[in-house]
């Protein structure tokens, strides 16, 4: 948990070693250490997570301790390195799941709900959307689309799509 | 005699005044005001008994002050000035008085004096002689009466007056000084002129109707055309091209007919058939040419149009909104530029091209029988005598569909918005009958249209049916008769034009409607775009930095006149300085603050920033140096993110958490899902009023203004909220000159001083120590008060 009227506290990339324990009983480990190589902190089951997950997944990464106290704040994921970076990019990616459209195959509208069908860099997936609204444009053709259940979907370039899902997304953006 | 210049008074106009007066009042001025100059003139429209005339006079010379009035004793009243110790204007129902207060000490004989040595050499007689309606013994007169017309006039006099009155009265003892009467009804008051006419303007409108109709709209309007001229050309000449071609076919006819089939010559046949399979195929093409190039030009031009719409609705003042509900701007931007589209481009091409086929069939008519085409035409002037009638009537009509229709979307724009209230009061079924209500009135309307449409264009049709029967009934007895050398092929060109000229008629009647229509959209359009924007004369200056030094001198406002809301403020606001200000609703604390952030401009005195008076700065410059913290925090649809960087869209990421954290609200917007990207508005994202309002702190401090408002910032939330933004807004004020309206007093602890607030005046200015100790003080009781509702609570 952020403490009301903490400042924003960068951590160096240099001074931190993000690990996961062979049993993996942990969760994802932190350990910070002091420019001379000692450890300073240590931390298990840390939690990650970006603050802006759609613009800027890479950038301005909050950890937290596992009472959610915040620890840090980490400017950009490409400043880790080695275990660091893949244990991070792991963890990222399990928190934030937004499969990429590749393909849209049907969308249609019956009886107030819009059905996609749609095949994702995750594999095929069809799923309801309850109004346009829930297609949101982040600008330069790209949108998020949020399904019914909160789950969400990315479309990173819309002139990337093919013509015919071109065609089927126009009509609902 | 020389007249001098003075105060705001041209010398032209004084001139002028004194050259409409009559000879004997001249006479009498003279002889009054010796060789001194007159620097005032005013003729009343009425006298001190009330009666309208033109024969009261006001005069102020260097040294006195003259009035010719019949209600003064011999019609005259001479006064020194350094008798005087003040003046001020009464305003009464419907008219006023300028009253004067003498010296204490005057005796009541010395204030006749000069009049007397003048007129009267019997001094003594005259002391003791009372007016009979005005009495002049007592300490105040009023001297000279005059109707609300006159209102600016005298205001200008006044302060002059009253200027010159206050060296002399400063050695004396002042009781008595213009007090908020003057201010009430200042000089200031900005009746609307028409800048090319002169006329007095319709109330709460920017455009002259006068000068309206003469400016041409449609050649205004095709100034937005004007930028593609090319494209415009090339329309015009393809729909020229087209109705030219559309006028080909009927020719063939009469080959048909005369040659082909008596001499059943298939050559001949084949031949036209090739010909007008041609001529067909060619106006397909030019057809579909100019379709285009009319859609492009349209739609190019309405886009910019509707561009400069918006953009001229964004800088519009805050007044300009007062006055309007928000449904009738947006029908501005949408519907009228709409309607003028459809006038700029169908409209107008339109009717070049009815009007080319009107003087194309009428040329070829004329060149095969002359005699024959006039008797086709003889129903023409009764269709446009008809027509022209008709769209007078239509214009009317339409005008009223277009109020009844904004009155309805009025409706929508007060309910929507305000559903919370109307739910809570059970009023949803008395919204819909006020709905129903309008909408019904739209009904009306356009069946008031359908009615008169239904009757008009049978009835044109008719008639120009009955003129083809003419032609049919003439020609066709020319034709059995062989008068004429008419031959049937002749005839049928003929009869197929004749129906062909009633169309572009009809149409252009059609037309009409669409076109007034349109005009009344144009009309309204422009007059936005003519409404001044703020700030529009002026290009102020920018300052190289601000230290947020703010003052108030002699600061008054009304926002219409004779109901001030501020009155005679002096504040001088140290930079870095806290400022609370305090008082009970309705006492002028909003108003103060729009008046720093320039939403309005003083209608007296002057505010200074830093020594510059607000007017003379850049508008955007102050602006971008004020930040605002308002009761209902307004975010826009769009990311967190966006909305923290709303006054800075450059922010970098990093400077937008940094103030999320300051304000106490980077906490709950990484609990959303989305972080900072979380869209505001966005299902599943309810935010509180203090989780909104953290934002629009953070806002502030990302913008880092010098000088801070804050209006009532923590009153809609509870107090658990209040405490983390009054951490918040404690960090923010920190270097900057605030100025915070807050209701609950405690919140204003901080404040370097308080400004007590009293029906637009100044009532006190201390600490809050100082102003608690006041026994009596406005704020101690304002304390008492709260802190009593506060134990009642409890209780």
């Amino acid at each position: 948990m952020y403490r009301a009227g903490q400042q924003m506290q960068l951590l160096d990339p240099k001074t931190l070693k993000l690990y996961k324990e062979a049993q993996k009983t942990e969760g994802l480990c932190l350990m910070v250490q002091g420019s001379d190589g000692t450890v300073q902190g240590e931390y298990t089951d840390v939690r990650v997570h970006q603050m802006f997950p759609l613009t800027r997944p890479n950038e301005l990464i909050t950890i937290c301790d596992k009472d959610d106290n915040e620890l840090g704040v980490i400017a950009n994921l490409a400043e880790l390195e080695g275990e660091s970076l893949a244990v991070l990019s792991e963890e990222l990616e399990l928190n934030y799941f937004i499969p990429k459209i590749r393909k849209i195959l049907e969308i249609k509208e019956e009886f107030g709900v819009i059905r996609w069908r749609v095949e994702t860099d995750k594999g095929p997936r069809s799923f309801e959307v309850r109004s346009r609204h829930d297609i949101r444009s982040l600008g330069g053709g790209r949108f998020i689309v949020r399904d019914m259940d909160g789950n969400r979907y990315d479309i990173s370039n819309m002139s990337a799509l093919d013509a015919e899902s071109r065609s089927l997304l126009e009509l609902e953006v | 005699m020389i007249f001098l210049l003075s105060g705001l008074t041209t010398p032209e106009s004084v001139q002028a005044d004194l050259e409409q007066a009559p000879e004997t009042v001249r006479d009498r001025l003279q002889m009054l005001a010796g060789t001194k100059e007159v620097i005032y003139s005013v003729n009343s429209d009425m006298n001190l008994l009330g009666t309208y005339t033109d024969e009261s006079w006001l005069f102020i010379t260097e040294d006195k002050l003259i009035v010719f009035d019949s209600g003064h004793q011999d019609g005259s009243l001479v006064v020194h000035l350094n008798q005087l110790t003040g003046a001020r204007i009464r305003q009464l129902y419907g008219n006023s008085v300028l009253e004067l207060r003498f010296m204490e000490d005057a005796p009541a004989d010395m204030l006749l004096q000069v009049a007397q040595t003048i007129d009267e050499p019997d001094a003594e007689t005259e002391a003791s002689a009372d007016l009979d309606d005005v009495p002049l013994t007592g300490p105040s007169a009023d001297v000279f009466r005059f109707s609300r017309t006159l209102d600016d006039q005298m205001d200008e006099v006044l302060q002059d007056l009253t200027h010159r009155l206050i060296p002399t009265a400063q050695d004396k003892e002042v009781d008595w000084q213009p007090e908020a009467d003057t201010d009430l009804f200042g000089s200031n008051k900005r009746k609307g002129i028409c800048r090319s006419c002169g006329r007095v303007l319709p109330p709460g409108q920017s455009v002259c109707p006068r000068c309206m109709d003469r400016r041409r709209l449609l050649g205004r309007a095709f100034q937005y055309v004007l930028p593609y001229k090319w494209l415009f050309i090339g329309n015009f000449l393809s729909t020229v091209m087209v109705t030219m071609l559309g006028l080909v076919p009927p020719l063939f006819t009469t080959v048909l007919l005369d040659r082909v089939f008596p001499n059943n010559d298939m050559r001949l046949l084949i031949i036209t058939l090739v010909s007008l399979a041609g001529v067909y195929f060619f106006q397909s093409l030019l057809n579909s040419t100019h379709i285009y190039l009319q859609q492009l030009l349209g739609n190019r031009v309405v886009v910019n149009l509707r561009t400069d719409v918006y953009r001229h609705v964004q800088r519009l003042t805050l007044k300009f909104y007062d006055k309007r509900q928000t449904g009738w701007i947006m029908s501005r931007v949408t519907n009228d530029t709409s309607y003028l589209q459809s006038f700029l481009v169908n409209g107008l091409q339109d009717i070049v091209i009815q009007v080319f086929t009107l003087v194309g069939i009428a040329v070829i008519m004329f060149s095969i029988n002359w005699k024959l085409a006039l008797l086709a035409l003889l129903p023409t002037p009764i269709v446009s005598y008809a027509t022209t009638k008709f769209s007078r009537r239509m214009h009317k009509v339409y005008h009223r569909i277009w109020r009844r229709v904004s009155n309805m979307h009025a409706v929508l724009g007060d309910t929507i918005p305000g559903i919370r209230v109307v739910k809570a009061f059970n009023r949803e079924d008395e919204e819909v009958a006020k709905f129903v209500e309008k909408n019904e009135e739209v009904f009306n309307e356009n069946i008031r249209a359908a009615r008169v449409s239904s009757v008009f264009f049978p009835a044109m049709g008719f008639t120009t049916q009955l003129g083809g029967l003419l032609v049919w009934g003439i020609g066709g007895y020319q034709v059995i008769q062989g008068i004429g050398g008419l031959s049937v092929g002749v005839l049928m060109a003929f009869i197929n034009y004749t129906w062909r000229f009633y169309a572009p008629i009809q149409a252009l009647s059609r037309l009409s409607e669409q076109l007034q229509g349109a005009t009344t959209a144009a009309e309204r359009l422009f007059e936005i775009l003519d409404t001044p924007i703020e700030a529009e004369d002026e290009k102020g200056t920018a300052l190289p930095e601000i230290k947020g030094h703010i003052r108030f001198e002699d600061v008054s406002f009304y926002y219409e006149k004779g109901d001030p809301v501020l009155q005679r403020i002096d504040l001088d606001i140290q930079p870095g300085e806290m400022i609370g200000l305090v008082g009970s609703s309705g006492s002028g604390k909003t108003t103060l603050i729009n008046l720093i952030a320039r939403f309005y401009d003083v209608s007296e005195g002057r505010i200074l920033l830093d020594g510059h008076d607000l007017r003379d700065l850049d508008l955007a410059f102050l602006r971008n140096h004020i930040g605002m913290v308002l009761q209902e925090p307004f975010l826009f649809h769009g990311t967190i993110a966006e909305n923290i960087a709303y006054g800075r869209p450059e922010a970098g990421l990093d400077e937008i958490v940094e103030a999320a954290m300051m304000a106490n609200a980077h906490g709950f917007i990484m609990e959303l899902p989305d972080g900072y990207d979380t869209r505001i508005g966005e299902r599943g994202v309810g935010l509180s009023g203090g989780q909104k309002q953290r934002i629009s702190i953070a806002r502030a401090i990302l913008k880092n203004p010098r000088i801070l408002i804050l209006d009532e910032a923590t009153s809609a939330v509870d107090t658990e909220t209040e405490k983390l933004i009054q951490q918040a807004i404690d960090r923010l004020i920190q270097g900057r000159t605030t100025i915070a309206i807050a209701h609950r007093l405690s919140t204003l602890q901080n404040a370097s001083r308080l400004v007590v607030l009293q029906d637009g005046k100044v009532a006190e200015v201390g600490t809050h120590e100082e102003l608690l100790q006041k026994e009596d003080g406005v704020f101690a009781r304002l304390v008492q008060l709260q802190s009593e509702v506060a134990r009642s609570r409890l209780v």
